[in-house]
């Protein structure tokens, strides 16, 4: 075609990480094109992806800068703007300190600018950082770190082919993460069992040899129950427990009582069911779990992600082609912002807070004294100190908290007591409503960066396009806000900051831009510029500091919520294909929100009788938080007492619960006991 | 009813099945004046080969129970006997959208290139016994009922058994 | 594209039932290259996924009942002549898939994307349940598959 130039990208969804190129043709608007030598995805893409350009030049992308008065927004220049953000933020560190501030970081932003955002919060003192991976892998990064001494995909998806039995739990990957099913299938021809543990028949399910139908939040004794399996039948890998783990002893005492009868009668699926998942697991010469956040949006998610790496570690199947653990993150750069440290308590390159060792080094490398060593808050802490009127200041940056948090009335009040909120994004989101100031910021293709995909993988975006009106790239507001504080960043762009993460942080040493030019970039651990990086992790030992992995034995707890008479039915939540996250993107997407347009509830047929509730009703959902409206979609895809409320739509998380897990602080949003009602 | 049921452990690969029903399908029923028709007559009949066992394997129409080309066929042209479960494909009213094909977990859906309709196994109508079985030269291929089938497998075992009784010798 | 025999080969799109995950990608990607998608999945009883569009029928009988010829076929490929059209709609109901609809740029239906290589809902695929090849071939690959499931019951039973 004539004057068409390719731009080749990563989508800006899921962490799937695939590839594309946006097409630009003189005078006409860009398209997508297939990138078919990309190594993940081989040229396909989910309708997400597909319809990935729709938000480009949507009209409602914010233009400038707005500054709420009396009379609504009122459009201001950069200058007043960041004047402001940076008095506000002196005024609060001198009268109050910097605990009274919090950052919100996004996993939807580059690396370089999550890594500048948490480098500036910590020059000014500021510990209370976090990012949306609170709320949906907070569990991983606190279990797997204790089990494996790293926190990501322990072996890319490619190598999924090769596994010969796959357990997928708490993971409806064929709608959230479809290009994952192509390997998965592709497993399936070379003749690999599938096992899926989900409350829903999903489109994953389909693809099971095995479906599990488990109650929801019944994990950790499905997992129990498959280990009592597997160690009264000797199916345990003894030789890799002696050599690579510790903890065996314990484990398999606290076993003792998850009989597959018991087990049966906590989870709601079969005792033969239990017994053969086990043995399908444990026999296959190469064994791998995907697990999503039914496995970690819990109050015990930590001991659910705990109990999935039990089970890998006394198999023996990690460390080895086909055999891993497979943590499937929700956004793009959710590993990268978490690696860039944009967490309450670590430090870039997964290096904890408290470690007085790593904040010298820290200090060291930034030219910096007296950095934060104490954890600060995490997101929801944060609204719960807002509450309470500890935090005073909210910097957000590409997040909805109103909308992605749980318990939404109570957190909308919590923001409202803010004393100043900024709030940078790319539409006017519902948090941005209640902002005092909202950026406008350019969204992925316009501008140059990296993204770590969940597979570890670091890959390049390029600038396809210009941002609208007066937005910026995040990552020169960060640098304008930064240097009215007075903290002298001299970055010339995304290369410079990369660079000095090269050199900051040990894992992407050899992360180099030039070597990020070729589809597919590089997967770290690659410490250095020749090294090829790391696809498998684990293959000589864990990264714990003897070496070995950890096996930690968990209980069995209910979930925090249970069912009553007032509540009888047992809501979770999840998402549907055709949308995203809070839904600010995917709801501006013609194609995808002409496709699911409104809220809707899935009910058991069984359920809806005994109601009396009819195909597309409108229906009212209560729980112990509120009340909304939804219509409602009789379907088997839910078992009877169990109702499904996809999360893209602002009234969800209104009726979710708050109670979080102790030791990753997510909230339970899968579980929660509520009633259905004629709206 | 009889089938077509296929012994895989006898089968050779010989191709032999194949032959005899494209003959069977042509014109002059003869070899000799098969190869040279215009157009080429075709076989309904296929031997395939295991890669991961290194066998042959014949695959033929099973003419299933409920066959699901018959139902998803949007003209008609499949149908199927009730009482011998025979399922005939009629050239003329088939409009080749292919459902059919998409939907044989056999693969036994074939292509009349020159007609561009389907063709498949009817097993013989002007034969008592299949083409592809009378042509079979280790009996692999056999025009039997399925309980009649399983004893002679019975009778195979059977007579494996004995020989570990009687030491390894023929009985 | 012609086989060994110099016969023409019609390729077209089939679909996989089994490896459908009801993603509905293919719309997607079908709107994005024609202005409207011309595939449609259905989900049937909440247990399977059927992608459905023009099957690019040998004998078609959208062609069939088009009197004044607006749409032909020759060597099986379909085409369309939008000054014939009279709008009449016998094509849509003549359809036995419902693949057909008319608007007013025509008839619209899958013409297999004549300038890509390989048509958009094929490649986008993430389940590879969309398949672009000839019919012969898809059979050949069915039976191929079935062979080996079929060997491994020989391997593992009485004989081998």
């Amino acid at each position: 075609m004539a004057n068409e130039s390719l731009v080749p990208t990563i989508c800006p969804y899921c962490g799937v990480g695939c590839g594309f190129y946006v097409a630009l043709e003189d005078g006409q608007e860009p398209r997508i094109e297939y990138m078919p030598d990309h190594p993940v995805n081989e040229g396909a893409l989910c309708p997400k992806g597909n319809a990935a350009l729709e938000v480009l030049g949507h009209p409602e992308r914010l233009r400038h800068p707005l500054k709420k008065t009396e009379d609504g927004w009122a459009e201001i220049s950069w200058e007043e703007a960041l004047d402001l953000v940076s008095e506000k933020l002196k005024e609060a560190l001198e009268a109050h300190g910097p605990h009274t501030i919090g950052f919100l970081g996004s996993a939807k932003v580059t690396n370089e600018e999550n890594y500048i955002f948490q480098k500036m919060a910590r020059l000014l003192g500021i510990s209370n950082v976090d990012n949306c991976a609170r709320l949906c892998h907070s569990p991983t990064i606190y279990g797997l770190e204790r089990a494996f001494g790293l926190v990501g995909v322990t072996n890319p998806f490619p190598d999924l082919a090769n596994s010969r039995c796959i357990l997928v739990i708490g993971s409806n990957l064929a709608e959230n993460h479809p290009i994952v099913a192509r390997w998965i299938l592709k497993a399936k021809d070379r003749g690999a069992t599938v096992i899926v543990v989900d409350p829903r028949l999903t489109p994953t399910a389909w693809l099971a040899d095995q479906h599990l139908q488990i109650d929801p939040g019944t994990d950790v004794a499905l997992l129990n129950g498959m280990m009592r399996v597997i160690l009264k039948e000797g199916l345990a890998d003894t030789e890799f427990v002696t050599r690579q783990t510790v903890g065996f002893e314990d484990l398999v005492g606290s076993l003792e009582e998850y009989t597959p009868e018991k087990v049966a009668e906590i989870a709601g699926v079969s005792a033969a069911g239990i017994v053969k998942a086990a043995r399908s697991y444990a026999r296959s010469p190469a064994s791998s779990i995907v697990y999503s956040m039914g496995i970690t949006q819990h109050a015990v998610g930590t001991d659910n992600v705990t109990a999935c790496a039990n089970l890998a570690l006394i198999c023996g199947q990690v460390g080895r082609p086909g055999a891993g653990l497979y943590p499937l993150r929700g956004q793009n750069n959710v590993q990268g912002a978490c690696d860039m440290g944009m967490l309450p308590d670590f430090y870039p390159g997964g290096r904890r807070i408290d470690d007085p060792g790593v904040v010298e080094d820290v200090e060291e490398a930034w030219g910096a004294s007296h950095l934060p060593t104490a954890p600060g808050l995490t997101a929801v802490e944060m609204t719960e100190a807002a509450y309470d009127g500890d935090l005073r200041i909210l910097y957000v940056v590409g997040e909805d908290p109103i909308n992605s948090g749980p318990n939404t009335d109570r957190a909308r009040e919590a923001l409202e007591r803010l004393e100043f909120m900024v709030v940078q994004d790319i539409f006017m989101t519902e948090t941005a409503q209640m902002a005092d100031l909202v950026l406008p910021a350019a969204l992925w293709a316009e501008k140059e960066g990296t993204f770590t995909s969940t597979e570890r993988r670091v890959q390049r975006i390029r600038r396809a396009a210009d941002p609208p009106g007066d937005a910026r790239e995040d990552l020169w507001i960060f640098s304008q806000v930064a240097e009215r504080l007075g903290l002298g960043f001299h970055y010339a762009g995304p290369d410079d900051v990369l660079t000095e993460i090269n050199r900051v942080l040990p894992s992407y040493g050899g992360v180099t831009r030039e070597r990020l030019a070729s589809p597919g970039g590089l997967i770290w651990p690659c410490p250095d510029p020749g090294h090829p990086g790391t696809p498998i992790l684990h293959t000589e030992g864990f990264s714990t500091p003897d070496g070995r992995g950890r096996i930690v034995p968990v209980e069995y707890k209910p979930p925090a919520e249970v069912t009553d008479q007032e509540y009888p039915l047992v809501l979770t939540t999840g998402r549907v294909v055709l949308h995203y996250n809070a839904g600010s993107m995917t709801r501006r997407s013609p194609s995808l929100a002409g496709r699911v347009p409104e809220l809707f509830v899935e009910i058991n047929p069984h359920d809806a009788k005994k109601l009396e509730i009819e195909e597309g009703d409108p229906v009212a959902v209560t729980t112990a938080r509120g009340r909304i409206l939804a219509r409602a979609d009789l379907t088997e895809r839910v078992g009877p007492g169990v109702v499904f409320l996809p999360f893209h739509f602002p009234d969800t998380n209104r009726l979710t619960t708050d109670v979080l897990d102790p030791v990753a602080k997510i909230p339970e949003f899968k579980v929660a006991a509520c009633r259905i009602g004629r709206g | 009813m009889k089938e077509v049921l296929v012994r895989l452990d006898r089968c050779v690969g010989c191709h032999s099945c194949e032959i005899a029903c494209a003959v069977e399908h042509s014109e002059s029923k003869n070899l000799f004046g098969a190869v040279t028709e215009k157009p080429v007559p075709r076989k309904r009949i296929y031997v395939e080969y295991s890669p991961e066992q290194m066998i042959p394997v014949t695959m033929i129409c099973h003419h299933c129970e409920d066959a699901p080309c018959v139902s998803v066929c949007p003209t008609g042209a499949l149908t199927q006997d009730e009482i011998s479960r025979v399922v005939t494909h009629n050239p003329d009213i088939c409009v080749g959208c292919w459902t059919c094909a998409m939907v044989c977990n056999y693969g036994m859906i074939g292509k009349h290139k020159e007609r561009r309709v389907a063709i498949k196994c009817d097993r013989c109508p002007d034969r008592e016994v299949p083409v592809c079985v009378v042509a079979c030269p280790t009996r692999a291929l056999a025009f039997t009922e399925v309980e009649d089938f399983s004893g002679s497998i019975r009778a195979d075992a059977a007579l494996t058994l004995a020989r570990g009784i009687v030491g390894g010798g023929t009985p | 594209m012609q086989d060994r025999e110099g016969m023409i080969l019609s390729k077209a799109v089939y679909a996989d039932m089994s490896r459908c995950i009801a993603c509905h990608a293919c719309e997607v990607a079908c709107e994005k290259a024609h202005g409207a998608a011309k595939i449609f999945v259905d989900v049937v009883r909440d247990r399977v996924s059927v992608p459905v569009s023009c099957c690019q029928c040998e004998k078609a009988t959208c062609v069939m009942v088009c009197y004044p010829g607006a749409l032909s076929q020759d060597n099986g490929s379909i085409t369309f002549d939008s000054d014939r059209c009279t709008g009449c709609d016998l094509c849509v109901l003549a359809c036995p898939f419902g693949a057909v609809q008319l608007d007013t740029a025509g008839v619209r239906r899958c013409d297999l994307c004549p300038d890509r290589e390989v048509p958009a809902c094929v490649v986008t695929c993430p389940s590879q349940a969309l398949i672009w090849d000839d019919v012969e071939n898809i059979a050949r690959e069915i039976r191929k598959r079935a062979a080996v499931k079929m060997g491994r019951s020989l391997a593992s039973g009485r004989v081998l």
